[in-house]
């Protein structure tokens, strides 16, 4: 009877961690695509190097969820595919996921000024969909593992 | 799947592998018309089928289609080859040349870049081993090759035609130190350090850069016995093609022009014609077909050979 109590304790838990790290991902993950904006900024403006190099040199710096997305882009450009839809290994609103799509799609599309002006502007929703993905983290997600462990506390009072 | 074919649109791709490609010298793609090929001299329309004179079922670009295409050419990064979108042009992967045409848009009088791309000229290189025989005999010496000139209208083979120079110049002249200046990227196709396009053994490749920087570091630093260039334009080109030959360097070069008299009158040329700066004078023609040659001419311009 304690060892079913205590899983029933560990699986509210575990779903207050997965529910955490979701979260936490989402942050990871435009965290990451800042960065990446920012590294493309620098390129563009001072080496010129093509995209897919400058993901070959920084796409290994990056969270695992945001890599996965660059990756794939990145073997769509070096094969020559149209860019139209990106997996994406994180939950994303449907603006956000837009938003970034586009951003994908236009990338390379203009010369060096303008295209540093665009990823700028894309930068300012990326800093938006950050800064919420933050708060979400610190209000929502903390809120959801801590209902968890007392739903996991109530769950072993009940039943014991 | 090569570089061209897989920039182009996915209409053109399921043709374009059964077109007859060492006869096509260039693709014309047009927003919203219908595409022509240019086949030995000739222009067709393509259509699924394949060519034909008539305009019917021929396939149609759109402008979202010249966008991706130039896209693609760029490897999704336009910002790294505006300074060549900037001259109207961009060459890939082979040699393949893409002529742009759009607005041009200026700041402080300078272009920089294109933007809202109507038209395309994909102009595809050719390697014809041993198309320059016919003139080796006037413009080949004992010893040394003769400075020549290679006066021709656009599309009638003086690229090929200087391709297969420095093929023969260094087949012909053993360990003679040759240079292409290879403004455009045409002649030897360079990437990345690598000529696409076999331009010889003893030959060195400049690749962009304009023929000012060519002559001037490329004869300091390369020590070339001869020099070989493309579309010589300006009176600065001009100039340094005076002080290279002055200087003892042969040099290989081609202008657009229609036939000799053009050269005998135009500003600059006239001056170089004067003081005899080119041994010989090859006119091309597209008579019957790219690389025709109309006449060779001395370096009084009396001609030599038809």
């Amino acid at each position: 009877m304690m060892g079913f109590v205590f899983v029933i304790f560990f699986a509210f838990v575990i779903l207050g961690i997965y529910i955490y790290r979701g979260y936490r991902t989402r942050k990871m993950f435009f965290e990451s695509l800042l960065a990446f904006c920012n590294h493309l900024l620098t390129e563009i403006s001072f080496s010129k190097n093509g995209i897919s190099s400058i993901i070959e040199a920084y796409g290994s710096s990056y969270h695992l969820s945001f890599q996965k997305t660059l990756m794939h882009y990145k073997h769509l450009i070096d094969t020559k595919q149209d860019i139209a839809d990106l997996p994406f290994s994180v939950r994303l609103k449907d603006i956000e996921k837009a938003h970034v799509t586009s951003f994908f799609i236009e990338l390379g599309r203009h010369g060096s000024i303008e295209e540093v002006a665009k990823i700028q502007n894309k930068k300012v929703f990326f800093d938006g969909f950050y800064n919420s993905s933050c708060a979400a983290l610190k209000k929502d997600a903390s809120m959801y593992l801590k209902f968890c462990i007392i739903l996991g506390i109530v769950a072993v009072v009940l039943l014991l | 799947m090569d570089m061209l074919e897989s920039i182009l649109p996915t209409q053109l791709q399921s043709v374009y592998r059964y077109l007859p490609l060492d006869k096509i010298y260039e693709f014309r793609l047009r927003a919203g018309k219908p595409v022509v090929v240019c086949l030995g001299g000739r222009n067709l329309f393509l259509t699924s089928g394949g060519l034909t004179t008539e305009s019917n079922n021929a396939i149609m670009v759109s402008r979202t289609d010249l966008d991706t295409i130039v896209h693609k050419a760029s490897n999704y990064s336009i910002y790294a080859i505006n300074d060549q979108l900037r001259e109207g042009y961009i060459t890939i992967h082979g040699g393949v040349r893409i002529g742009i045409a759009g607005t041009v848009v200026t700041k402080d009088d300078k272009v920089t870049t294109i933007k809202d791309i109507h038209s395309l000229n994909i102009r595809i290189p050719h390697e014809v081993r041993n198309c320059s025989y016919p003139i080796l005999p006037y413009v080949f010496g004992d010893k040394a090759p003769y400075s020549t000139l290679i006066i021709s209208p656009p599309g009638a083979g003086k690229t090929t035609l200087l391709r297969d120079l420095a093929w023969q110049v260094c087949d012909k002249f053993n360990l003679k130190n040759v240079l292409v200046l290879d403004e455009r990227g045409e002649i030897a196709s360079n990437q990345l350090g690598e000529n696409q396009l076999d331009v010889g053994g003893t030959t060195d490749v400049i690749t962009g850069g304009t023929k000012l920087y060519g002559f001037s570091n490329g004869i300091r630093s390369m020590r070339p016995d001869v020099i070989i260039t493309d579309e010589v334009a300006t009176p600065s080109d001009i100039e340094m093609i005076r002080l290279a030959t002055k200087s003892g360097v042969v040099v290989f070069a081609s202008v657009h022009a229609g036939n000799i008299d053009e050269i005998r009158t135009k500003p600059y040329w006239s001056e170089l014609v004067r003081d005899q700066i080119f041994d010989r004078y090859v006119v091309l023609t597209v008579r019957d077909k790219a690389g025709d040659i109309a006449g060779v001419f001395d370096k009084n311009l009396k001609l030599m050979a038809l």
